[in-house]
């Protein structure tokens, strides 16, 4: 993976991971906000509703008083003071107070307890009520939640007791209620999203529908039920949330508080449902816009880090690219220089030492040139000081001879002119070596099998092997069989082989054993020429390859320069290993395939006609 | 010395005058003219007879003073046995029409009225009803009910010689634009709820009428007006003549209307139906009887305007009613509770009580004998009467008790008995009705009736009218015949201009009609 | 006495022996009966006769009224057949009916003696008939059942119950055990109409003079200045009645029928008043204003008139001045007062607790109101809410003291 993507990833992560950590908590806070904002309006919602119960009872309270205080209760009170009073005569007063003053439920007790008049149930005129008469002073003792007996079962209502005591210890008492039911629900102020419903726990179980309220279903009362026995266990204050469908939208939070009597019977409930939608739909949207939020954010950092990246990792790559020059050779590589940042200096820094590198192979090279030329040079001079020395020697002899009569001087003359002939002869040979070098041949590649060329070039010294009054020296081959052929010019090859033999005869003036040895290495093949010789010292291993270098005291030292180009020229490599006093040895890795060559069909080893006379030379 | 002066108009006529309308509210919202349809014991049979009386004469009457007054019959007679009775048919009685009342006539129009096995027969202006058992009460059945003459007319209507004829019914929708000149159609069928809910009836005197013709030009009558909107009417003198719901009489009374009440007429009752088994357990119809506390029903929250019943037939029509006594034990009705199988009338089965009478005076009641029973640890459960014109034999087969109301019709306490027998169906099948008047026959098969426990007795309710001030010489019968054909009013415009001696010494003591000196009757 | 119609018909009024005859067998203890009851309260009483028939009331007085004679004669047929024939468990008269429940109670298991309880019935506003618990108790004991105040014997309650049409005699038989035994007996209520006045003695007093079933509209007592002879004049159904009183028995003298009007007419209603201008009393009826002779033969010369009302005086014997005497607002629903008024006439304000004294109730509504010459006294003509009869009282002021 590149910097860059790494780069790139890294960035987004980071992008990533923060706008998600910012959206979380902007929906965490907000949700919690509007949590309590939603608790705050429910309790005062709650509040209100309590403060409303309160105000009803005062307004039924107050009816009640008038009632009670009314001339005609006065005189009702009188009036059934008496003994055997008509009580009859009071029967269908109820109804009436009741509609004047806008109460549902009106009842007139009188001192003994015995119902008066009703207006909820005149059935019942006649009977006892010892509740009311069992309390010493009703008028201080506010609204309360009563059970009423109706003809048609029982409800719940908001009731306050007054009495008329116009007749000392004859006290009546009115009793004014309203009924517990949807109109007591209509009156009450609703804010939007919420609403109320009442449960008149009439039954000891859960009754459906018992439960009033708009919008209430019989199958929605159903789900009210743990929560309304919950109450009828213990009456107290509960919240509880009612999700109506798997969609949190339509969840309903209800604070239920109890309605209990005055014995703290539980006698209804009353729920208030505050809607969870707004709540869940606005934090819904936030989540939307935080979502909206962070994939914007995203594609920006993506962008950004893209650019970010792109303008930290180019001038890097381009370091790399120019490093990749270098090391492809072309040493003059420059990278253009952005800024001044560390990214700048070290592009600076890489330019300052590729060109200081360029600089420094080219003085290489002078030196190497120089020390050719001069070794050349050297060469050269000591090659032509050779042959010129005998021939001064001869001219002198012959201006001497001048003296002797003729038959002498003429044999002298002959003599001198014989030598003469010789040496320049030798000069000839010396001048023709060198141009030979000059003109080295480019190669024509074809198949050769590299086993002939070295048997070849072996068979050529054969007779010097054993020759009489010298040294022998024994050939060994180890030449690996089959070996592929390889792309070569079977000539040029076929004097780098002599070139290796000669030497490592040379190299062996005292005799020894001559090894050569072929092998297969991946897409190589590999010949090895050893001998038995003195060495070599590391120093004239280093320089063995060096043209007109030469350990023999005669020789132009050209041999192994030969071998190295026509080596080179089949883009192989060649090497030296030598052990002082043990002898030393040359590996050629020669490619079995040259690129872009078309090889000629192999054609036979060249015959040795006219070898004799280059080796003549070389070995010379 | 002082003696008589003549004096001038006071305002306050002295005697009977030719004219004026009655305008006359009734709670029925539609009423029949045709005697054949009228429904035994309901409570439009009052008012249907109340109008029909007006058109209709019978044979004979009955006055408060227990004699028998010639009507449309000036003399009869019967045989020993009682199984012949002859009439002589008043010479030359006429329809409102001006055609003659023949003998056939009223043959035609008893026979179809007739139970069975008693014929009718005409000849000449002698009528003569006879039958193979003894009819010792025919006259009370004659004198009563739906025993009206009438000639049936070609168009179905019936025509009648009695003071008034139909004039025009209105359908107060339409105002008068559809008033249909008289004779209207003699059953008016209750108005279909789209078209106008009140409807008038006009009725006008007759003048061939053989009693005289009446003091009143015309009877206006309007239906269908709700108890308190009569009474309002009646305070504004906007009627004349009122039906007073018994708890508004306490109202009238007070804002000094002229009140009066009949004896009692209509009687409630509980009965008891197969269609629910623990109503028919006779311990249980004990226990509930004695839980029942009429005295303060028909006292404190009837207000008096009812009396506690303790038998079927009231005193006045039966003379034996004092006889029977009701008992109220919640004691014993407990006791008796318990001796009961639990789930009878209990949680799981309660007694299903409906309301077959109409009026929230019923529901009333209905609600009490629930709350009396509840004392005896019966469960009583009050449902509501379908809302159809009522009908006292509907059976609802949920209910096990009955409320039913029964208005007396006839003024022979046999037929009455026998007919509330039949139509409630609480008598024993087997029991056979009794066809002489023996009062101890007649006291013994309601003895046993009641010991049945049945049907139980809780109150009697009499009539109760509001009269206008103007309305002079009101002589209703005890059992509620308003006999408006003797009725006028005492209007000061249709009293003639003033003249004789203006020397007055005298002046009314008081402005009011009835109070100014010698203004009776 | 046999029962003829015809001298049903001829019958006329009572014989001065003060007892009226009766044809019809059976019927003798009922007259007495109802001559004892009715007539009680009046001093000198004419005794009305009744002869039930058919059970529709005849009058003696049938002859008032010509519509009616062939009625009569037929139904005085029906009343001899009637009256022969016996009767099962019915009684012709309260007699009758008293021994007819005796001898029910002598069929019940036997009892050696009886406490009596006789049970008052609002219908005969108290008082039991003596003449019913004789035949009772003699048609019990005629049987072995004799009366005792023994504690532990039988308890029996008799009680007489009215009914629309039928007077109901119950006998209620209960004996130490607590069992019950009840027997009736009933009778046409007609038989029997007894008007029982408290008579008070307020400061207004009231006598009743007469007392008839059939309507009367108006009435007056009519004095010869000289003779000092007394006359009851009586407007009865568009009927002129005169009546003489001889030794305090009012007895018919004629009848005439009234200036003519409409035969279909209801109205037949007349009043006499009494012109002080021209002294003479007056008749006045359909509006005609009448002279007439109160003495002489039946004769009225009318002229039309108009006419209100008319305000009656009442002067007391304690030479107050006359006060005008009105009535209250009763009807034939409720009984009536007559009410001393017109104190701005006498100029001096009552004391309130002469309130009570000022007004006298009647028993039934007052239908007319007239008074004589003297304005001593004050005739008025009730209708018996109780018994339905028509009766003529006559009204005098007392002395305070």
């Amino acid at each position: 993976m590149s910097f860059r993507t790494k780069l790139l990833f890294v960035v987004l992560l980071t992008i990533f991971a923060s706008v998600s950590v910012v959206a979380y908590a902007v929906t965490h806070y907000t949700q919690a906000a509007f949590e309590a904002m939603d608790a705050e309006r429910t309790e005062a919602l709650v509040a209100q509703f309590k403060k409303e119960f309160v105000q009803r009872g005062e307004e039924i309270a107050h009816q009640a008083k008038n009632i009670a205080e009314a001339n005609l209760t006065e005189r009702m009170a009188i009036d059934l003071s008496r003994p055997n009073a008509d009580q009859s005569l009071y029967v269908r007063d109820a109804v009436g107070t009741a509609q004047e003053h806008g109460l549902d439920y009106v009842e007139i007790v009188n001192y003994d307890g015995v119902l008066i008049s009703s207006a909820q149930f005149p059935a019942r005129v006649g009977y006892k009520n010892e509740w009311v008469t069992a309390v010493k002073d009703w008028n201080e003792i506010p609204a309360f939640w009563k059970k009423e007996e109706l003809p048609d079962g029982v409800s719940v209502s908001l009731s306050v007791v007054r009495t008329n005591n116009t007749v000392a210890d004859k006290t009546l008492y009115i009793i004014g209620g309203h009924r517990l039911d949807k109109n007591f629900l209509a009156s009450l102020v609703l804010p939007a999203g919420m609403r109320a419903l009442i449960y008149t726990n009439l039954e000891p179980a859960f009754v459906p529908t018992s439960l009033m309220g708009e919008k209430i279903d019989a199958e929605q009362a159903e789900r009210f039920a743990s929560l309304v026995e919950q109450l009828q266990k213990q009456p107290q204050p509960l919240v509880r949330t009612i999700d109506w469908t798997r969609d949190p939208a339509d969840a309903e939070t209800f604070h239920a508080i109890p309605l209990t009597g005055r014995n703290n019977e539980l006698l209804g409930i009353f729920f208030v449902g505050s809607s969870r939608k707004e709540l869940v739909l606005l934090t819904r949207q936030i989540l939307k816009i935080a979502a909206a939020v962070a994939a914007a954010a995203l594609l920006m950092g993506l962008l950004v880090s893209f650019w970010v990246s792109a303008r930290i990792t180019k001038p890097v790559e381009e370091l790399a690219a120019g490093a990749r020059e270098v090391a492809g050779g072309r040493w003059d590589t420059r990278i253009d220089v952005h800024g001044r940042d560390e990214i700048g200096q070290l592009a600076e820094a890489f330019n300052h030492m590729t060109q200081t590198l360029a600089a420094q192979k080219e003085r290489l090279v002078q030196t190497e040139r120089v020390a050719a030329w001069r070794e050349l040079a050297r060469r050269l001079a000591h090659e032509l000081r050779n042959p010129l020395f005998p021939m001064q020697i001869t001219v002198e002899n012959l201006q001497k001879a001048r003296q002797l009569d003729a038959k002498q001087f003429l044999e002298v003359f002959n003599e001198s002119t014989a030598t003469l002939k010789a040496e320049l002869a030798n000069l000839n040979t010396i001048v023709g070596r060198f141009s030979d070098f000059s003109k080295m041949p480019a190669p024509q590649f074809v198949r050769v099998n590299v086993n002939e060329a070295l048997r070849n070039a072996v068979r050529l010294f054969e007779p010097q092997f054993n020759e009489v009054g010298k040294p022998t020296i024994t050939p060994e081959l180890f030449l690996t069989e089959p070996l592929p052929d390889v792309d070569a010019d079977p000539d040029l090859l076929h004097r780098a082989f002599q070139n290796l033999v000669l030497n490592a005869l040379d190299a062996m003036p005292a005799g020894g054993t001559l090894t050569l040895r072929t092998s297969e290495h991946d897409g190589h093949v590999r010949i090895e020429v050893a001998d038995t010789g003195k060495g070599l010292t590391p120093e004239e291993c280093s320089r063995l390859f060096t043209p007109y270098y030469t350990t023999k005291l005669q020789g132009t030292g050209l041999g192994l320069a030969i071998v190295q180009s026509v080596v080179s020229d089949h883009h192989g490599t060649i090497s030296v290993a030598s052990d002082e006093g043990r002898g030393t040895a040359f590996r050629i890795d020669l490619p079995q395939r040259q690129s872009g060559q078309t090889t000629a069909p192999r054609e036979p080893a060249p015959e040795s006609k006219s070898a004799p006379s280059t080796l003549a030379a070389a070995s010379d | 010395m002082l003696g008589l002066a003549i004096l001038p108009s006071a305002g306050a006529s002295k005697w009977p005058h030719y004219s004026g309308t009655l305008r006359v509210e009734l709670r029925a919202s539609s009423v029949s003219l045709d005697p054949r349809e009228w429904k035994v014991g309901s409570a439009e049979f009052a008012t249907d007879e109340r109008m029909g009386a007006l058109v209709f004469d019978r044979l004979v009457a009955l006055d408060n003073y227990g004699r028998f007054q010639p009507q449309l019959a000036t003399e009869w007679s019967h045989d020993a046995a009682f199984k012949r009775w002859q009439f002589i048919l008043r010479a030359n009685a006429k329809y409102s029409d001006g055609t003659v009342l023949s003998s056939a006539d009223v043959a035609a129009a008893i026979q179809p009225l007739l139970p069975d096995g008693q014929q009718i027969s005409a000849s000449g202006n002698n009528i003569v009803i006879q039958s193979a058992a003894a009819m010792p009460d025919l006259l009370e059945e004659l004198a009563s009910g739906h025993f009206f003459v009438y000639r049936a007319q070609p168009d179905g209507t019936l025509m009648g010689t009695g003071p008034f004829f139909v004039a025009e019914t209105v359908s107060s929708s339409h105002a008068s634009s559809n008033s249909s000149s008289a004779p209207a159609d003699s059953s008016l069928a209750a108005p279909t709820p789209g078209v106008g809910k009140t409807m008038h009836l006009r009725f006008r005197a007759n003048e061939e009428t053989w009693s005289g013709r009446p003091f009143l030009d015309a009877i206006d009558v309007t239906l269908g007006v709700p108890p308190l909107r009569q009474l309002f009417d009646l305070q504004l003198g906007k009627a004349d003549l009122v039906e007073l719901s018994p708890e508004l009489v306490r109202r009238a009374t007070q804002d000094n209307q002229r009140v009066w009440s009949s004896a009692p007429v209509t009687f409630y009752g509980l009965r008891f139906d197969e269609a629910q088994p623990s109503a028919m357990d006779a311990n249980l119809r004990e226990a509930l009887s004695l839980s029942l506390d009429r005295q303060t029903m028909a006292n404190v929250l009837l207000q008096k305007q009812a009396e506690p019943a303790s038998a079927l037939l009231p005193q006045w029509l039966s003379g034996y009613a004092f006889l029977f006594t009701m008992e109220t034990n919640i004691e014993r009705a407990k006791e008796i509770r318990a001796t009961l199988p639990a789930n009878m009338a209990i949680g799981a089965e309660p007694l299903r009580l409906r309301v077959d009478a109409p009026g929230d005076l019923a529901k009333l009641l209905g609600e009490r004998v629930a709350v009396n029973a509840r004392q005896a640890a019966i469960l009583v459960q009050v449902v509501n009467r379908p809302v159809a014109r009522t009908t006292t034999t509907s059976n609802d087969p949920a209910a096990g008790v009955h409320l039913f109301s029964w208005h007396y019709s006839s003024l022979s306490p046999r037929v009455e008995l026998e007919s509330m027998v039949s139509t409630l169906n609480f008598g024993n099948s087997n029991e056979a009705a009794v066809s002489s008047t023996d009062p101890e026959q007649l006291y013994a098969r309601e003895k046993k009736l009641l010991q049945e426990r049945r049907v139980l007795p809780l109150v009697a309710l009499p009539e109760y009218v509001g009269l206008g001030q103007k309305v002079r010489d009101w002589m209703p019968s005890r059992w509620g015949e308003w006999h408006l054909a003797d009725v006028w009013l005492d209007l000061p415009e249709s009293v003639p201009a003033q003249a004789g001696n203006p020397s007055a010494t005298e002046t009314p003591a008081t402005p009011t009609a009835g109070a100014s000196p010698g203004a009776k009757p | 006495m046999d029962g003829w119609p015809g001298q049903i018909v001829s019958l006329r009024f009572s014989t001065p022996g003060g007892r009226s005859l009766f044809l019809c067998r059976g019927s003798a203890a009922f007259a007495n009966l109802l001559f004892f009851h009715r007539l009680r309260p009046v001093h000198n009483p004419f005794r009305a006769a009744v002869i039930s028939s058919g059970s529709n009331p005849v009058y003696a007085k049938q002859k008032l009224s010509p519509l009616r004679s062939r009625g009569c004669l037929f139904l005085c047929l029906v009343l001899a057949f009637l009256a022969a024939c016996p009767r099962p468990s019915r009684a012709d008269s309260l007699e009758d009916a008293a021994r007819a429940l005796a001898r029910k109670l002598c069929s019940a298991p036997r009892q050696q003696t009886v406490r009596i309880n006789w049970q008052d019935s609002p219908e005969l506003s108290g008082s039991f008939p003596d003449s019913f618990k004789k035949s009772f108790l003699l048609q019990l004991s005629a049987c072995g059942i004799g009366t005792g105040n023994n504690s532990n014997s039988p308890r029996l309650v008799v009680s007489i119950q009215s009914t629309a049409s039928k007077l109901l005699l119950v006998a209620n038989l209960v004996d130490s055990l607590g069992s019950v035994e009840i027997r009736m007996a009933e009778i046409r209520r007609e038989t029997l109409s007894i008007s029982n006045e408290p008579s008070r003695v307020p400061r207004l007093q009231k006598d009743l003079l007469w007392q008839q079933e059939r309507p009367v509209e108006s009435a007056t007592e009519w004095q010869n200045p000289s003779t000092q002879e007394r006359f009851l004049f009586l407007l009865s159904e568009g009927f002129f009645v005169r009546l003489h009183s001889q030794n305090e028995i009012w007895t018919q003298v004629d009848s005439t029928e009234l200036p003519k009007m409409d035969r279909r007419s209801r109205l037949r209603g007349g009043t006499f008043v009494f012109s002080d201008k021209e002294a003479k009393l007056q008749l006045l009826s359909n509006l005609k204003l009448c002279d007439f002779e109160p003495e002489g033969p039946l004769r009225f010369t009318c002229v039309d008139t108009n006419f209100g009302g008319k305000a009656v005086l009442l002067s007391s014997i304690c030479g107050e001045p006359p006060r005008s005497i009105r009535t209250d607002t009763g009807d034939y629903t409720q009984r009536d007062h007559i009410i001393l008024s017109g104190q701005e006439v006498a100029g001096v304000e009552l004391p309130a607790e002469d309130a009570a004294s000022r007004s006298l109730e009647m028993p039934g509504p007052v239908l007319d109101i007239a008074n004589t010459p003297d304005s001593k006294a004050v005739t008025a003509v009730v209708r018996n809410l109780s018994t339905g009869n028509y009766e003529v009282y006559q009204i005098t002021l007392g002395c305070a003291n």
